[in-house]
């Protein structure tokens, strides 16, 4: 008999998600991770819009990688008109990219992970204030911090509004920036913090492979030119697990290497990398590739912290466990980068910004976002207008490789899923997992359009051949 | 101890966000209160019996959501619409400037894309409608996202019985950008020309939304530089965000834009508010949703 087992919806996560899991005596026969917030058509309603318009209306994908979609998009239009941007405003976005890693990252690691590592049993954000409330104190104050970054640079917190194509429509006050600065050693410390308490847990725990798993994939991720360590240009590199570089190209190259497929029982579509088809091609971003691809880190307190990082996990590494850790490195990295970049006497240039013109073609662009790679591109009018939009997000990428990790973990564990004593447990492990990509659903939501009623009446969609 | 649900439907999760950067206050109002359904902060799996506030973000898109809305309505003392989607369907509701089939054929035809399966997760409804379209709505929290203050002290009054008051003014009260009186007569896209940082958008022909827009968030985005883009909805007493601003620049400019045109402008003047506009209503045959 199969018995069917749902967890629904996913907590501790954004967006909306599920799993589906279906054992027959004792063996698992299948398991559907879907994406099920509802789609939003996102690429679709911004055609026929004004192209500078874009960066505030694709921001509203995602309530916590607002500030990557922002600045993906600006990039992406610029690419399409041939912009250079003054020195000032690419620091002031690297430097605003870099915060919105450090208040994703300490709300993860804090709140949303931090529960599935402590013996804790009331499993959410007060149970963490009420075991740990000097650790919950220091992730307030580094999330706040972040916070404060991308207000002063963007101008406003959730749903940054200062990239237009040229530049940045504000620039930072000599006195913004050494109130930042002076804050962000203090933050540096509280980084620190967060990530001694993870590598605590981390060295004290059995490093058991069979706790988190995970499996030989692509893993792909920014690099600058000298292979170090990259959030916000630079090329595309894909690694294997056992390390060798598979591909590096420039984000112009998307259609060349990327190709994307749908899945009956997700909204979001599934990315692969052409050269290794659509099952080798699964590959995955995030933290943990990003450790696996780069040669190394840029700024001296990351460095120490990837060096430790190495006594715990090889690089590269399969182990889906790591992804806290890297989580935890990348914290102290944002830290680093948003100190660096407010330490450079450049950020203070007063012009932020030069007039533009339109111009007919089509701009690609990526950013790291913190759950892994972003890409919009754009194709663009005379006029300026968007004639076509295509938004790929972290999640969208990662999607189906998290179904097959799931998917390994259930097949292994598919005695304790079909036991009632043990289900509980299982379940929890599953969640575990998914929690560790820190995945965005509505993020990943990208357009795969599904059973539509109009009026009562059912519509299947097919794709145009073309 | 007043049972909290807080949920987000069709949305991106910014206005829990944005509540989630009060900390200290949230954590008060959440360790005075009881917290009893947030899949983005908790893991309670099934909807309460009963609920005394319930707080809803996002839009409604899926026959499940529906369901959703009013299995919490009837099981709420007091339901809260918190955000722009959810009070008037918000950006997501660009898109129902498409009718729902055609909308289809365009997002399939992507190249790139290689269509295997159709995903059958939930029932699409072909429109993102807000919230209250469905349901009764007690109380509108508005704003992309809405401003933090306004969540902490609407729920605060809210939590302890009192009724909360909305602006009664729009974003221009508070802008400190200043008027002289003359206004463009051709509206400028913001990439053609660096605006002065002193003087108000509109006059300089960048189209902003602060005359048409609730007020009460103090202007920060045309302090950013960046005109209001109308996120927190109609100003009291109106309800349609796209004709107000209309009015404002026939008023203002004292004759029509040469270079306006609707199409252009449409995801300009309801960029929030697009699924409860009077537009959408006439676009619809007279119809709601």
């Amino acid at each position: 008999m199969t018995e069917t087992i749902v967890i629904n919806p996913l907590t501790r996560l954004e967006g909306t998600g599920k799993v589906k899991i279906e054992v027959e005596g004792g063996a698992l026969k299948d398991l559907q991770f879907s994406v099920a917030a509802g789609p939003r058509f996102f690429e679709y309603l911004l055609t026929n819009k004004q192209a500078e318009d874009a960066p505030r209306i694709s921001e509203r994908i995602c309530g916590i990688c607002y500030v990557n979609h922002h600045l993906v998009s600006v990039k992406a239009v610029e690419d399409a008109w041939g912009v250079e941007v003054p020195e000032v405003a690419t620091l002031l976005r690297r430097t605003l990219n870099a915060a919105s890693f450090i208040t994703s990252h300490a709300l993860h690691l804090a709140f949303l992970a931090l529960p599935d590592l402590l013996p804790i049993k009331n499993r959410n954000v007060i149970g963490v204030a009420d075991a740990n409330p000097a650790l919950a104190d220091v992730a307030i104050q580094l999330h706040e911090y972040g916070n404060r970054v991308v207000t002063e640079i963007g101008g406003r917190l959730v749903h940054v509004v200062t990239s237009v194509p040229g530049g940045q429509t504000k620039g930072l006050t000599g006195e913004a920036r050494y109130k930042l600065l002076r804050e962000g050693r203090v933050a540096l410390g509280n980084a620190r913090k967060i990530a001694d308490a993870y590598f605590g847990l981390y060295e004290k725990r059995a490093n058991d492979p069979a706790e988190y798993m995970g499996s030989d994939t692509p893993y792909m991720g920014l690099v600058d030119k000298d292979g170090g360590y990259e959030l916000y240009d630079g090329d595309i590199r894909v690694k294997n697990g056992k390390g060798e570089k598979l591909l590096q190209f420039p984000a112009q190259d998307y259609y060349k290497r990327l190709e994307e497929t749908t899945s009956g029982h997700s909204f979001t579509k599934i990315q692969y990398l052409k050269d290794m088809g659509p099952i080798g091609g699964l590959m995955r971003v995030g933290p943990l590739p990003r450790m696996n691809v780069i040669d190394k880190m840029r700024w001296g307190t990351a460095a120490e912290y990837l060096k430790a990082y190495e006594k715990l996990f090889s690089r590269p590494t399969n182990d889906t466990a790591a992804y806290n850790l890297a989580r935890a490195v990348e914290l102290v990295a944002s830290v680093d980068e948003v100190l660096d970049g407010l330490a450079n006497d450049a950020i203070t240039t007063e012009r932020t910004r030069e007039p533009v013109k339109a111009r007919a073609g089509v701009g690609y662009a990526f950013v790291e976002a913190p759950r892994g790679l972003l890409h919009h591109s754009y194709e663009i009018d005379e006029r300026g207008i968007i004639k076509a939009a295509n938004i790929v997000a972290p999640t969208t990428f990662n999607h189906k490789s998290i179904e097959n990790n799931l998917r390994q973990y259930a097949a292994a564990n598919a005695d304790a899923l079909a036991r009632k004593s043990t289900r509980q447990d299982a379940m929890w492990g599953i969640e575990k997992i998914v929690r560790a990509y820190d995945p965005c659903l509505s993020c990943s939501v990208h357009m795969v359009e599904v059973d539509l009623t109009v009026d009562g009446e059912r519509h299947t969609n097919r794709r145009d051949t073309q | 101890m007043v049972k909290i649900l807080l949920l987000g439907l069709s949305g991106d999760t910014g206005c829990q966000i944005a509540a989630v950067g009060l900390h200290e206050k949230l954590l008060a109002i959440l360790k005075a209160n009881e917290l009893v359904y947030a899949p983005t902060l908790m893991d309670a799996k099934e909807i309460p019996a009963k609920i005394d506030v319930a707080i809803i973000e996002g839009g409604v898109r899926t026959e499940h959501e529906v369901e959703l809305a009013k299995k919490i309505r009837e099981r709420s003392g007091v339901l809260i619409t918190l955000g722009s989607c959810a009070c008037f369907g918000g950006i997501p509701g660009l898109a129902n400037l498409k009718p729902g089939d055609e909308l289809l054929g365009k997002v399939y035809s992507q190249k790139g894309t290689v269509l295997k399966e159709m995903p059958a997760v939930d029932i699409m409804l072909p429109k993102q409608q807000p919230i209250g379209d469905y349901v009764k709505v007690d109380f509108k929290i508005p704003g992309c996202p809405p401003e933090m203050n306004d969540i902490a002290t609407i729920l605060t009054t809210l939590l302890s019985g009192g009724t909360p008051e909305l602006s009664k003014t729009d974003v221009c009260e508070l802008c400190p950008r200043e008027r002289v009186g003359e206004y463009s007569k051709k509206l400028k896209r913001m990439y053609e020309e660096v605006a002065d940082p002193k003087r108000c958008f509109l006059e300089q022909g960048f189209l902003c939304m602060g005359p048409a827009t609730l007020g009460g968030c103090g202007a920060p985005c045309p302090q950013a530089g960046m005109p209001c883009d109308g996120c927190r909805g109609p100003t009291a007493g109106n309800s349609d965000q796209g004709l107000a601003m209309l009015d404002a620049l026939t008023s203002l400019t004292r004759e029509a834009n040469e270079n306006f045109s609707l199409p252009q402008y449409v995801g300009t003047i309801y960029r929030y508010t697009y699924p409860s506009s009077m537009l959408a209503r006439v676009l619809n045959g007279g119809k709601k949703k």
